[in-house]
């Protein structure tokens, strides 16, 4: 019996799925400045702390986002099979 | 370390947040929301070059494992299978199970999988879902990230000291929370003793030895299992191993040894941290 179903490089999806876009009872609620305690919307997120394009895809209601090509992969030096599921957010972050 | 960074354990006496609460407890365990993150946020605010990667509990981050579902998906196919009937992942800050669950959930809010069960498991030891609040709270114990409406203990809840650190922490991703709410997916909770003979078990079936946190998930897929096999019914349970366990064999060790406690509902530390969750109207 066959037990193990391996992906074709090629057939890795291309697009992230949003969930944003088909909540049952949109849209998700704001989130709140810790200091000033009003809803806070995607300047209130700005660098210095997150990367542009995350503050982008955070707010997001679009269904499926392209995902950016690899700029620069690594070997696993985890032993993982694959890389971790971490390291898209930590390539698109640079 | 081997790749170079440098490393420092959480909390630390490198940053305000680290600092201060070493000066509340210096005997502390950290938690990894609560605490590290703090942390991390001082850093990369206070330094021009550095940004921060949140590695759960925000939208991006749930979008980014997306990956994991829709793979699944196509791996099902392959494997002829046209459909799930339920779902399965560890909830820590929520984003593997989001990543494995929203995919299917597409397919459900679809009509196409319209009786597809979506099952987090969490540990006894911090049971967001099963016991938290939805409430508004923040992200972290020092107060430094937005704050978010979702399942939460408390942010100043220190949960006891599991091995499977990487479910330590006090919230869960806004997204999962609200189709928690909704009823669209369920939760459990485990003691660790438990899982680990699950993670036993799997091991000696599939020959696979995995991460203390994704045992999570193991153990609710084979109590799913068994109940079909009491029931007689056929049921296609899809889960994620968020992890391997190859650096975990001291807690395997440990459980072999007998030496793992299981921590009791901390009714009273989560009621106590509930107190402080930030006014919002
Ligand atoms: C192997 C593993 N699984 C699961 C988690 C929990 O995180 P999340 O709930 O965001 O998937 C962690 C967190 O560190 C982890 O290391």
């Amino acid at each position: 019996m066959e037990t193990k179903y391996i992906l074709d490089e090629n057939d890795l999806p291309r697009q992230w799925y949003n969930i944003q876009a088909d909540l049952p009872v949109p849209p998700l609620s704001p989130s709140y400045n810790p200091q000033t305690k009003t809803p806070i919307g995607p300047a209130d997120l700005a660098p210095p702390i997150f990367a542009k394009e995350l503050i982008r895809q955070e707010v997001s209601t679009k269904r499926y986002i392209d995902i950016p090509p690899l700029k620069c992969g690594t070997s696993s030096l985890s032993g993982d099979h694959l890389p971790p599921s971490t390291v898209p957010g930590g390539w698109r972050n640079s | 370390m081997l790749g170079g960074a440098d490393c420092v354990a959480s909390p630390s006496s490198e940053t305000n947040a680290g600092r201060a609460m070493l000066g509340l407890d210096p005997e502390t365990s950290g938690s990894l929301g609560g605490m590290a993150i703090s942390e991390a946020v001082e850093d990369a605010a206070s330094h021009a070059n550095t940004n921060y990667t949140l590695g759960s509990v925000l939208n991006h981050v749930c979008l980014h494992q997306s990956v994991i579902g829709l793979e699944t998906l196509e791996q099902l196919k392959m494997a002829g299978e046209e459909t799930a009937d339920v779902v399965v992942g560890c909830a820590g800050g929520g984003s593997n199970f989001a990543g494995l669950a929203f995919p299917f959930m597409r397919e459900r809010l679809a009509g196409r999988m319209p009786d597809c069960q979506f099952i987090a498991t969490e540990p006894s030891a911090c049971p967001t879902l099963t016991k938290g609040l939805y409430a508004y709270d923040f992200g972290d114990v020092s107060g430094y990230t937005p704050i978010m409406q979702m399942y939460t203990l408390g942010h100043g809840f220190v949960p006891p000291s599991i091995h499977a650190g990487g479910l330590r922490y006090h919230g869960m991703a806004p997204l999962v929370s609200l189709l928690h709410h909704e009823g669209l997916v369920d939760s459990v909770s485990c003691h660790q003793n438990e899982v680990f003979a699950a993670a036993v078990a799997f091991c000696r079936s599939e020959g696979i030895i995995v991460a203390p946190e994704s045992a999570h998930a193991i153990k609710t897929v084979m109590d799913v299992a068994s109940e079909c096999t009491r029931t007689g019914e056929a049921k296609t349970i899809v889960f994620n191993c968020s992890g391997h366990g190859n650096f975990d064999l001291s807690s395997y060790e440990a459980y072999f040894a007998g030496a793992l406690p299981d921590y009791e509902y901390p009714a009273e530390l989560i009621a106590a941290s509930l107190k402080d969750l930030p006014a919002i109207h």
